[in-house]
C-alpha cells in the first residue's frame, strides 16, 4: 500500500477518463505501480460498467457475452499486444510511459540533476522526467499551480515526508519545498505542472530566467 | 471494435459490462487525443487492468450489478450523489463540477472523498464474500 496515494477526486477523474493527457499520464503511472490505487480505479470502473448497463437498459450479462463470443468465433481476433520494448537504461518505465519516451535521452540541467521533457498534444501541461543523483536536491521552489509528481525509481524526501516508488505527490501550492534524493539508486520521477514553478531562495534569482524560456 | 479486443478480456477479472465500459472510455480518450499521433494506445490503458502475474489482488473490478451499485448510491447523501452522478454521467472533472455547482473546490473534493470512502468499503466487503 502506498504511503502517499493520489487523492480520491483524481482517481475518480482518471477512472471516468476526463483528465487531460498530462495528469492522466501521471495517474496511469501511479495506478500501474500502486495496488491500492489499482483496486480503487478497478472498483470505480465496475461502478461505471454497472451504471452503463443499467442506464442504457442493455443486457450485458454473461449469457449475452457467451452468445456474442460464440458467434464471433469466425472473426479474427487481434492478438493481445506484447509488452512494449524498453530501451536499455529505461527498464523502470511502466508501459504507459514507453510511447512518450521515443529516442529521447537525459539532458543535464546542472550537477546531479537531469531531465527529459515529454511532449503532449492538445494539453498545456508541462511534463518531464527528472533524475536526481542520491543526496542531490532541487533548489528551494514554490508552485504557482497544480503540480503532480509520481516516483518511478528510488525516492526523495522533503518537508512533507518521504516518497518512494509509486507514491503520488500533489504540489504543495504556495508552500516552498526542497526535495532531496534518497541514498541508493538515483531518484526518477515524472513531474506534471500547469505553469512554471517559481524558484525562491539563494539560487532563485539566478535560475528563474532559465524557467522563462523553458522549464527545468 | 469490442470483439477485436477480445484477447484482452479475462472473465475472472471483470464483468462484461465493466470491460465494455473500459473499452468505450478508452476509445473516447483515444479519439479526443487524436491530434497527429497516437497518444496513449488503447491497449496501454487496458494493461492497467491486468496487474503483473502473482499479484495478490485478485478481486479487481469484480462484476458489480446495476442493482447493487444503485443500492450503494442510494446510501450516499444527496450532495455526494450529485457529484458522483455528474462524474459518471456528464463526464466532468471534479474541477468542472465545482465550477458548475458554484462550490469551493475543497467542498467538492471532500464530497468525493466521503462518497468514495463509502463505496470502497461496501465494494470491498462484496469482494470478500
Amino acid at each position: 500500500m502506498s504511503r502517499h496515494p493520489a487523492p480520491d477526486e483524481l482517481l475518480l477523474d482518471y477512472a471516468t477518463g476526463v483528465l487531460p493527457e498530462g495528469p492522466a499520464l501521471a495517474l496511469s503511472l501511479h495506478v500501474a505501480l500502486d495496488p491500492a490505487a489499482q483496486r480503487t480505479v478497478g472498483r470505480l470502473t465496475a461502478v461505471g460498467g454497472a451504471l452503463l448497463e443499467g442506464e442504457v437498459g442493455a443486457d450485458l450479462g454473461q449469457a449475452a457475452l457467451d452468445q456474442v463470443m460464440a458467434r464471433l468465433d469466425s472473426v479474427a481476433v487481434e492478438p493481445k499486444a506484447p509488452p512494449p520494448r524498453r530501451r536499455s537504461g529505461f527498464e523502470w518505465a511502466p508501459a504507459s510511459l514507453v510511447p512518450y519516451l521515443g529516442n529521447k535521452g537525459w539532458k543535464r540541467v546542472f550537477g546531479g540533476f537531469e531531465q527529459i521533457e515529454l511532449s503532449l498534444h492538445g494539453d498545456t501541461h508541462r511534463v518531464a522526467l527528472l533524475r536526481l543523483q542520491p543526496g542531490r536536491g532541487l533548489p528551494v521552489h514554490r508552485h504557482v499551480a497544480n503540480e503532480y509528481t509520481v516516483v518511478l525509481q528510488g525516492g526523495y524526501t522533503d518537508n512533507t515526508g518521504n516518497y518512494g516508488v509509486g507514491d503520488f505527490a500533489v504540489g504543495p501550492g504556495a508552500n516552498e519545498h526542497e526535495p532531496i534524493a534518497d541514498p541508493g539508486e538515483p531518484c526518477i520521477a515524472l513531474i506534471v505542472v500547469e505553469k512554471p514553478i517559481v524558484l525562491t531562495g539563494v539560487w532563485g534569482r539566478w535560475l528563474n530566467p532559465l524557467l522563462r524560456w523553458g522549464w527545468m | 471494435m469490442v470483439w477485436r479486443k477480445a484477447a484482452s478480456f479475462d472473465r475472472s477479472r471483470a464483468s462484461a459490462a465493466t470491460w465494455i465500459y473500459t473499452i468505450a472510455r478508452n476509445k473516447r480518450i483515444d479519439l479526443l487525443r487524436r491530434t497527429g499521433r497516437p497518444a496513449i494506445d488503447v491497449e496501454d490503458w487496458l494493461t492497467i487492468f491486468t496487474p503483473e502475474e502473482g499479484s495478490a489482488d485478485k478481486s479487481v473490478a469484480a462484476g458489480q450489478t446495476y442493482t447493487r451499485v444503485k443500492e450503494l448510491m442510494e446510501g450516499l447523501s444527496a450532495d455526494q450523489l450529485t457529484v458522483i452522478r455528474m462524474a459518471f454521467f456528464e463526464d466532468k472533472t471534479h474541477t468542472a463540477i465545482a465550477k458548475e455547482l458554484r462550490l469551493p473546490l475543497g467542498t467538492v473534493k471532500s464530497r468525493i472523498r466521503l462518497a468514495l470512502g463509502r463505496l470502497r468499503e461496501a465494494l470491498q466487503k462484496d469482494e470478500e464474500t
